[in-house]
């Protein structure tokens, strides 16, 4: 018993700092989303649900249904990018897997936002790929690469590709080359092989490399502004106007992060944790 | 492959590309890197930048080393609650708890300045050390510590005698990565950043939105060259400790 309290008592600044920052904040933001305030931006409080009520304007809606899609074609880019070169890197030597790897996870380390601007100057009008397509003779010269949906899609999928290599790639690796060799055994062809033993066995890898990309992706602002141009909002726009910029609406904005934090949770337990658990009770039933 | 690389290598190219415009190649040029150090209002943030980066990390190393530590003796329960504070910053997209955070700081009596985006900063600098750490601690033998004990040596002794030495790589792991991504955070920075706390991201991205000039793009060059050597760094430093 006394042990048990002192390693409760080591444990305890690490918790009361993480409750401080992590779970505070966000009481913060659950209580927050349901004050008001006055005109000058100072919060009120005085209960009500009209930061709730305007997420239904149609605009707010549209710019929901923006981050939906711009959500989901970046997941299902990253996807097929990522999925066949994940299974790629499964199947190469122990030794050229983990260098391929650290070569793919090494590209972090440079920040995101350089990243992005080294896009832009590729992407630009009269841009190294528009010079070199002219070149090769498939472009006049007057195309606009940047600041439209495609181009927001592409480089938000650039910047997630490690985020759903990794999780296929440890899934797939961490098959038993066996019961690939038993499949081959019992007559299935190569296509077969992978459909019905190596792709079942990896779902969980690719519903997490979904979340991973997807949760992400719906809160990102600097992308959509910068390769986007800020012409089209995302949820991450909007958000980051109302706390930051000069929409400048805490309640408002608490209230956006509420959703963003439902939403996220709903499809964290959904991709993350029910595989994970369902699997756990076949292993625990057997 | 090499596509996830070619943005670095633009940036690098055209830090010294003549042209004040970034489309066209106008020749080879230092000149950029000159004017780049009269620019103080860009130097400035990086000088932020580092500042931030190296509060929130000591802050991390400190309380991710000792929490992972201290959470490997408790029970299933803690060590649950723990995990579940520490990853919900890696999980969530990290404008929520940005968010969150701005509206703590904002509610403060005080003013935290430059140390509010450093704490927010520690928020997802702590997961990896922790990670890290408590990997280390799960390899290490139980009785190297129950020989220590009992040959004398109290719980601190042990602590910077056995465990430190051998969890040392796993921490400086953590605190490299959790450095990398402290100088990358654009998310939490921009919108915990006032006029004079700001930093090398948020600067770079109100520069991008206006049209960035060749001075950023040798500022971006000499990042990520200091960068890769950081890495270089902290590479050999590990060989030469397997190596020993």
């Amino acid at each position: 018993m006394f042990d048990r309290l002192k390693a409760f008592l080591t444990v305890l600044p690490i918790l009361l700092y993480l409750i401080t920052l992590v779970g505070v904040p966000l009481v913060f933001i659950a209580v927050i989303s349901f004050l008001s305030r006055d005109d000058h931006g100072r919060i009120l409080f005085a209960f009500t649900t009209v930061n709730y009520n305007r997420i239904f304007d149609p605009v707010i809606l549209s710019i929901f249904r923006e981050s939906l899609i711009v959500a989901s074609l970046a997941s299902t880019g990253t996807f097929l990018i990522g999925a066949p070169f994940a299974f790629f890197v499964a199947s190469l030597k122990r030794r050229s897997q983990n260098v391929v790897i650290l070569f793919a996870l090494f590209v972090f380390w440079t920040s995101s936002l350089i990243r992005t601007n080294g896009w832009m100057i590729i992407l630009q009008t009269n841009g190294i790929l528009n010079r070199f397509l002219m070149l090769i003779g498939l472009s006049d010269g007057t195309t606009r690469y940047l600041f439209n949906l495609p181009a927001t899609v592409f480089v938000t999928v650039y910047m997630f590709l490690p985020f759903m290599i990794l999780p296929i790639y440890v899934a797939a690796e961490s098959i038993a080359p066996t019961l690939r060799d038993a499949a081959r055994d019992l007559g299935a062809g190569h296509i077969r092989t992978f459909l019905q033993v190596t792709l079942p066995l990896c779902k969980d890898g690719i519903l997490a490399g979904f979340a991973l990309v997807f949760i992400p992706v719906t809160g990102l602002f600097f992308i959509s502004d910068t390769i986007g141009g800020g012409l089209r909002m995302t949820l991450g726009n909007l958000l980051h106007s109302q706390m930051a910029g000069h929409g400048n609406n805490h309640p408002f904005g608490a209230a956006l992060a509420m959703i963003l934090l439902i939403f996220s949770v709903i499809i964290v337990s959904f991709f993350l944790f029910l595989p994970r658990s369902r699997r756990k009770k076949q292993v625990d039933g057997r | 492959m090499l596509l996830l690389y070619l943005p670095i290598a633009v940036i690098i190219v055209y830090s010294f590309n003549y042209s004040e415009t970034d489309a066209v190649w106008g020749g080879f040029t230092t000149g950029w890197y000159r004017t780049l150090f009269a620019n103080r209002r860009l130097l400035d943030s990086v000088a932020n930048s580092v500042r931030v980066t190296m509060l929130a990390v000591c802050i991390s190393v400190v309380l991710g080393t000792f929490g992972a530590v201290a959470a490997a003796r408790c029970g299933k329960f803690v060590k649950r609650s723990i995990s579940a504070l520490i990853f919900t910053p890696l999980i969530l997209p990290e404008i929520i708890l940005g968010t969150g955070l701005l509206l703590f700081f904002t509610a403060m009596p005080v003013n935290f300045g430059i140390l509010a985006i450093a704490l927010a900063h520690t928020t997802f600098c702590i997961p990896y050390i922790y990670i890290f750490v408590s990997i280390r601690l799960k390899k290490l033998d139980p009785a190297l510590i129950d020989a220590a004990r009992d040959l004398g040596a109290g719980a601190c002794r042990t602590f910077f005698a056995v465990t430190l030495p051998s969890i040392l790589p796993a921490v400086t792991t953590g605190a490299l990565i959790s450095a990398a991504m402290s100088l990358d955070s654009v998310v939490m920075s921009s919108l915990l950043s006032a006029p004079d706390s700001i930093t090398f991201p948020v600067r770079l991205f109100s520069l991008m939105r206006i049209g960035t000039t060749p001075e950023v793009n040798a500022l971006s060059a000499l990042m990520i060259v200091a960068m890769f050597g950081f890495a270089a760094v902290g590479f050999f430093l590990m060989r030469v400790k397997k190596n020993e």
